[in-house]
């Protein structure tokens, strides 16, 4: 039996999840353009990375799956006839859609791969391929068929290109679901066939009811420390917590706090070898996120001339120290850089130790000159 | 649940369902076989999400239940256990294993629950009919070669069988196309199929329905919506989903005023077309026909290969022609027909040809010519 596909930025897949904190707005938003029978054959849910995209989706499908349209009533106001999406965990079609084994539901996301043992880092165009036969067979129930792309990000050229095609001949009761991280990167002639639902990230409460769920027994200290780094993310701050988010964090800030007096190098190899293990690619995203937006928030700190937003103690000091020792312009560059060679990194596939240690380095001469 | 049956008859039926599921699959749950015992009955459920086989036998349960358990290795447990064993099916008490004894072996598999098993939904099928199962077979046997395997074009990955009236006969008709060639058959309209909707059974569901029918000989139940069609025949009942699509109006390609007609013994042109096809090239498989009046002259050439010819004596009154055929579809075509003379049908070289079995009026092929 081949492994199940796991995706990687979750705690627990989205189409498990029951509940969805947040979001009211785009969940009314599309309960009513079912009710008006007004909606859109493709959307694209956007907005960043662990805010619920994908469990919104799932859910939004559960309730599509579960109508039964024939006999249901039609307000004479267009109100929605339900007033959530909600469809209870102990239902068929949840359990059905839980296992990945709803027939009128497909999910086109990285494959497995067998051979090295790891997810794909793209979706290929045979990933998106499976969408056609499954648009060209008739829905095993009397209503809708939904198709979950996540996400449009992963897509490579040619599997854009494929979904393009789909997207060009909507299929009758069929909805397509794109989940996008980033909206602005999604191909334009995809973007313009698609209704946009723009999701928010989420308030600090929100984040911390949820990281309070997942995770549990955090000291608040850490709590607050986590939930701040999320940026209204609950699905990353689950990540954080889980993999030492706030140590990392401590540790990065207290490399950079030795510059430029000089950079204690058996710590950078330590750090870079935490973060760099195989088969945990989320300790190298978490690190690399936290240090491209830890250089963007001291250059915003410095350019505005606001304080610093410190998360640990003496955080700000080292801001102000690394600042001054350069220009607006030449930090501008390095934070290009160094967010350049993040993302080259993995789509060359290049050596992740390597690259961290070339990082702090680089970062370490700027300072100094 | 807990129950005891006769090695042969598990294995019939499991033989019957494990097919649908698919080897390799990356969903757990469908790579279970959905077992349930009750009601002086054992049934077996297996599905790829698209189409859904039942098998039932006959089985006093000593307890009744169900679970889900891995199709594959169950049916390899059971096919590899000795004839005449007595083999007992018992789950535990929470029902995370299945234990599979007979003999001195025993076996236990893991499970999954029965709610996590995409079930058969009531549905409403409003047309219902009963058909001869030597027709449905013939129906089949002769348009399946013709089904596409293009996926961009899936409204053509099945065979459309619908109600149509031939010569002012109400008759099932059946066909398949690949935009190259084309089949249809019919047989007379079973009663209640009158106001049946057209459908497009897919390829999977046609090859399991005629793997599994090969033997039936009562007629064969069955009901269909425009989205489900079902057939029912002994102790099976296969539900397939159906091909959401329009199929192409196919009778606007039917050439109704080819004059030219050739015929030939059906056996001595197929083989004549094999031998010749021989030279022809891997890609094109072209073989050009040389029609003179009774005489047919089968050629190939190719730059590397060489070339053939052959020469036949065939009933031909008409003007000379040459016209070239894909050398695989024509001895598709050459394949189906039962009789001994095949009737070709031709207009000029570039278009389409038909092809008709003279002792079976009820079967019809078009061809589409190439240029050589």
């Amino acid at each position: 039996m081949a492994k199940e596909p796991v995706r990687e930025d979750a705690a627990e897949h989205p189409r498990r999840t029951p509940g969805l904190v947040g979001h009211s707005a785009a969940q009314s938003l599309l309960l009513r353009r079912v009710a008006d029978g007004r909606l859109a054959h493709a959307w694209i849910f956007s907005g960043p990375r662990g805010i619920g995209k994908a469990t919104l989706a799932y859910r939004f499908a559960r309730h599509l799956l579960s109508r039964r349209d024939s006999g249901s009533e039609v307000s004479l106001f267009g109100e929605p006839s339900t007033q959530s999406l909600e469809v209870p965990a102990e239902s068929s079609v949840f359990r059905l859609v839980a296992q990945g084994a709803h027939p009128d539901l497909i999910t086109v996301e990285r494959a497995y791969d067998e051979k090295a043992k790891r997810l794909r880092g793209e979706i290929s165009v045979d990933d998106v391929r499976r969408l056609t036969p499954f648009f060209g067979t008739t829905a095993s129930g009397e209503g809708w068929r939904v198709a979950i792309v996540d996400s449009v990000d992963d897509l490579n050229r040619n599997a854009a290109n494929a979904l393009l095609k789909i997207l060009e001949e909507p299929p009758e009761r069929g909805v397509l679901i794109l989940i996008a991280h980033t909206r602005g990167a999604v191909l334009p002639t995809i973007r313009s066939r698609c209704a946009t639902l723009t999701m928010a990230p989420l308030a600090a409460s929100e984040v911390a009811a949820v990281l309070q769920g997942h995770v549990g027994d955090l000291d608040p200290q850490a709590m607050a420390e986590v939930v701040t780094l999320a940026h209204g993310s609950p699905g990353r701050a689950i990540e954080l917590a889980q993999s030492g988010g706030a140590a990392v964090y401590r540790d990065m800030v207290g490399l950079l706090g030795a510059s430029p007096k000089g950079l204690d190098i058996a710590a950078v190899h330590e750090l870079a070898d935490r973060a760099s293990h195989r088969g945990n690619d989320e300790q190298f995203r978490v690190l690399s996120d936290l240090l491209v937006e830890w250089l963007a928030s001291m250059i915003a700190a410095g350019a505005s001339g606001r304080a610093f937003r410190a998360i640990i103690e003496g955080e700000e000091g080292v801001a102000e120290k690394l600042w001054r020792s350069r220009g607006l312009a030449q930090w501008l560059e390095v934070w290009e850089k160094v967010r350049d060679r993040l993302v080259q990194s993995e789509a060359l596939n290049l050596d992740r130790k390597q690259t961290l240690i070339d990082v702090f380095l680089s970062l370490d001469h700027v300072s100094r000159a | 649940m807990k129950l005891t049956i006769e090695r042969a008859t598990l294995l019939a039926a499991l033989g019957h369902v494990q097919n649908v599921v698919e080897r390799r699959n990356t969903i757990p749950i469908l790579s279970n076989v959905l077992v349930s015992a009750g009601d002086g009955q054992l049934s077996m459920t297996a599905t790829d999400l698209d189409l859904t086989i039942v098998e039932r036998v006959a089985s006093e349960a000593r307890q009744s239940g169900a679970t889900t358990t891995p199709a594959h290795t169950l049916y390899d447990i059971v096919r590899k256990l000795p004839e005449g064993a007595q083999v007992e099916l018992s789950t535990g008490k929470d029902d995370a294993r299945l234990a599979i004894v007979a003999g001195r072996s025993s076996f236990s598999l893991p499970c999954l629950p029965k709610e996590d098993f995409p079930a058969q939904t009531d549905d409403k099928l409003p047309t219902r009919f009963r058909v001869a199962a030597e027709d449905l077979r013939r129906l089949i046997d002769k348009t399946r070669f013709a089904i596409s395997t293009e996926e961009t074009r899936y409204y053509l990955n099945g065979i459309y069988l619908h109600a149509a009236k031939s010569a002012g006969v109400a008759m099932l008709r059946a066909v398949a196309t690949d935009g190259h060639r084309l089949a249809q058959v019919e047989s007379p309209l079973p009663d209640g199929a009158a106001g049946m909707p057209g459908v497009i059974v897919p390829r999977k569901a046609i090859a399991e329905l005629r793997r599994l029918i090969d033997q039936v000989a009562d007629p064969i139940e069955v009901s269909l919506s425009d989205t489900k069609m079902r057939f029912s025949f002994g102790q099976t009942v296969l539900t397939t989903k159906l091909i959401d699509g329009t199929f192409p109006d196919y009778q606007r390609v039917i050439p109704s005023d080819n004059d030219k007609t050739l015929e030939v013994d059906c056996r001595r042109f197929a083989e004549a077309v094999d031998r010749v096809s021989t030279i022809s090239t891997e890609k094109s498989r072209s073989i050009k026909l040389t029609i003179g009046k009774d005489r047919l002259q089968l050629s190939a050439t190719s730059p590397e290969a060489g070339s053939a010819s052959e020469e036949m004596e065939v009933s031909y009154p008409g003007d000379s022609l040459e016209i070239g055929f894909n050398s695989k579809y024509l001895l598709d075509i050459a394949t189906q027909i039962d009789g001994d003379i095949a009737r070709i049908d031709l207009a000029d070289a570039v278009s389409p040809t038909i092809v008709r079995d003279l002792g079976d009026e009820r079967a019809l092929y078009v061809l589409m010519p190439m240029r050589v």
